[in-house]
């Protein structure tokens, strides 16, 4: 049967029991591929690999020592750590007791980590050894490092320790993604296992990963884009190879190595595998899906990745943490309309309304908000953001107001228009003007600061009102901020132009780039 | 000492070094701006310039550390090309 029959084109109504996920427990769908598929590679890491049936044991033996240390249903951990098999552990280890799992980018630095670790509260926090210190001074929950931790883990899993039996609820909460708002600091999306569990089986019907796939992630764990790889690759019994610590230099040397089959991508990433293909003197490797998300990938890149990776099909998805995934254009329909970003996610829907809330017509531009069981409840200890984003539907349950704008054609696929607001995305990664102009006026020195997000071909431009060099400003702002959010161009003016309102004038600044206007 | 070329380059990828601000042999690159984006591009830029191939165990991120380290592995390629 088609999987998306032309009644669920629309909406993707057709839920159905097809397309329940056979467990709505995070750990759940592990057990089931450990049961199914007990013998297959499961995870890889630089350091090794481990079968389903061995990934179930690591995270029983986590989840073993874990309730030792105290924890359980509700409390929550968290993790600054590198993307390794043993971070998958934790993370259904976790999954097991109820506990809630918080991982944290590793780039994410003390400016940010200090606000973020007083928002989570929580009762533990693991960390990389050179971290200890630094982490310790930052809060006043128990702080531990990873390598003494995993050395007491790993004589649990000799044992064949088992994680007590925990009443775990599909609404209990799995996971808090840190993610960049409208705020300074960044606020967490909560994830319970009913819509995480559905999202990833939605998800996985729609690209349908195999047995015999083989995905190179090269995305941190902390990043949800990175964690729903290991959960699709879970479902469809597929092996993941977390490849997050490689450098990108060797990407394709590991893509080849590995076998990868499935390459998820943002444009940037897109951008280096391109450059080291075109340079590249051996056989293209055997890459069947480059699954896109984080920005539209530009035209030339996905010409270039059909040419150079033979036969490789690449996929556009749409989405946001809020409610994970949006929209995914089926791989079989890559080639048809090149400017959509897909379908809604199968048994979700996808409304275009104006500033009335009112749905409009197919063809018309206006908010994409999005409904279905993939709706996330929230922003955590943020009732104010919350509020905004996160709204009653009239036909029951909450919808997503996403900020973005769009339009959906007769056929109900969906046109990514932009934003209307401060949010905008750089290197796959969504940051807001507010935060990256907070960070800089952090800086001792600068009494003022503005952003003006990408356009087209222009990238991100900070412009500041300081005493100090333009270049010791960047340098400052990168102790501050990650890589991704930090610009390359930095502009000193002797007074950031201001709207009647008190506001930054983009507009202005924008001018003053462009050299019209001194 | 490297040549100009490998200092127009290299400095092409700087976004956080000023003009004026030398380029020491022992920079460490990643300070001032070269983001894996970067260091990929450069790499391209460099094979190009020089018309040399760096070799797969040549990649690795201590390769593009600093100036100095990078134009060793550099002329290296260089001297076996000529």
């Amino acid at each position: 049967m088609d999987p998306l029959s032309v009644g669920d084109r629309i909406t993707g109504a057709a839920a159905g029991t097809e397309n329940s996920p056979r467990s709505r427990l995070v750990h759940g769908l592990l057990a089931e591929a450990a049961a199914d598929s007990p013998d297959s590679r499961a995870v890889t890491d630089a350091s090794g690999t481990w079968t389903y049936a061995e990934t179930e044991t690591a995270a029983h033996a986590f989840a073993a020592w874990l309730s030792d240390q105290g924890l359980g249903r509700g409390d929550r951990l968290v993790v600054q750590l590198p993307t390794t098999r043993d971070l998958v552990a934790m993370f259904f280890g976790a999954a097991m007791l109820g506990v809630v799992f918080v991982p944290l980018n590793p780039g994410m630095k003390t400016f940010h980590l200090a606000p973020v670790l007083a928002n989570a509260e929580p009762s533990l926090v693991l960390v990389g050894p050179a971290a200890l210190e630094t982490v310790s001074a930052l809060t006043g929950a128990e702080v531990r490092d990873q390598d003494s931790v995993l050395a007491e883990v790993r004589k649990y899993a000799e044992t064949g320790a088992e994680a007590p039996r925990t009443p775990v609820a599909p609404d209990d909460v799995a996971v808090l993604v840190y993610t960049s708002g409208s705020t300074a600091a960044p606020k967490a999306v909560i994830c319970p296992h009913a819509q995480i569990t559905f999202a990833s089986a939605a998800i996985e019907r729609v690209i349908g990963y195999r047995p015999d796939d083989v995905v190179l992630c090269r995305f941190p764990l902390s990043w949800d884009y990175g964690l729903y790889k290991v959960l699709l690759s879970v479902i469809g019994s597929s092996e993941i190879v977390l490849a997050d610590d490689a450098s990108d230099l060797v990407l394709l040397r590991r893509i080849r190595e590995t076998g990868a089959t499935v390459v998820p991508i943002v444009p940037s990433l897109a951008a280096m595998i391109v450059r080291l293909a075109e340079r590249d003197e051996e056989p293209a490797p055997r890459v069947r899906l480059f699954t896109n998300t984080g920005a539209a990938l530009p035209q030339s890149t996905i010409d270039s990745l059909r040419t150079l990776f033979p036969g490789s099909r690449v996929v556009r998805q749409y989405g946001q943490t809020e409610c994970k995934r949006i929209t995914v254009m089926p791989p079989d329909r890559e080639r048809e309309r090149p400017d959509s970003v897909g379908l809604p996610l199968p048994g979700t829907e996808v409304l275009i309304l104006d500033e009335h809330g009112r749905p409009l017509p197919a063809g018309e531009t206006g908010e994409i908000v999005a409904v279905g069981p993939h709706v996330m409840p929230g922003y955590w200890r943020n009732p104010e953001q919350t509020d905004r984003a996160f709204r009653p539907h009239p036909a029951g349950g909450l919808r997503l107001h996403t900020g973005d704008y769009g339009r959906l054609d007769a056929d109900g696929y969906l046109y990514f228009d932009g934003r209307r607001d401060d949010m905008f995305k750089r290197k796959g990664v969504r940051m807001s003007t507010v935060e990256i102009e907070s960070a800089a006026t952090d800086i001792d020195g600068v009494r003022a600061a503005a952003v003006l997000p990408p356009d087209g071909d222009r990238d991100l431009v900070l412009f500041v009102e300081t005493h100090r060099g333009r270049h010791e400003v960047l340098r400052e702002l990168n102790a501050r901020l990650e890589a991704q959010k930090v610009p390359s161009v930095c502009h000193v003016v002797d007074a950031i132009p201001l709207t009647p309102n008190g506001k930054n004038d983009r507009k202005k600044l924008a001018e003053i780039l462009e050299g019209t206007h001194q | 000492m490297w040549d100009e070329t490998f200092e127009t380059t290299l400095r092409g990828f700087l976004p956080f070094l000023g003009e004026d601000e030398e380029l020491t042999p022992d920079t460490p690159l990643r300070d001032v701006g070269l983001d894996s984006l970067g260091t990929v591009e450069l790499l391209a830029a460099l094979e190009r310039a020089y018309d040399v191939h760096f070799q797969d165990d040549a990649l690795s991120l201590e390769t593009f550390r600093t100036p100095a380290v990078l134009w060793a592995a550099l002329s290296a390629l260089i001297h076996q090309a000529a």
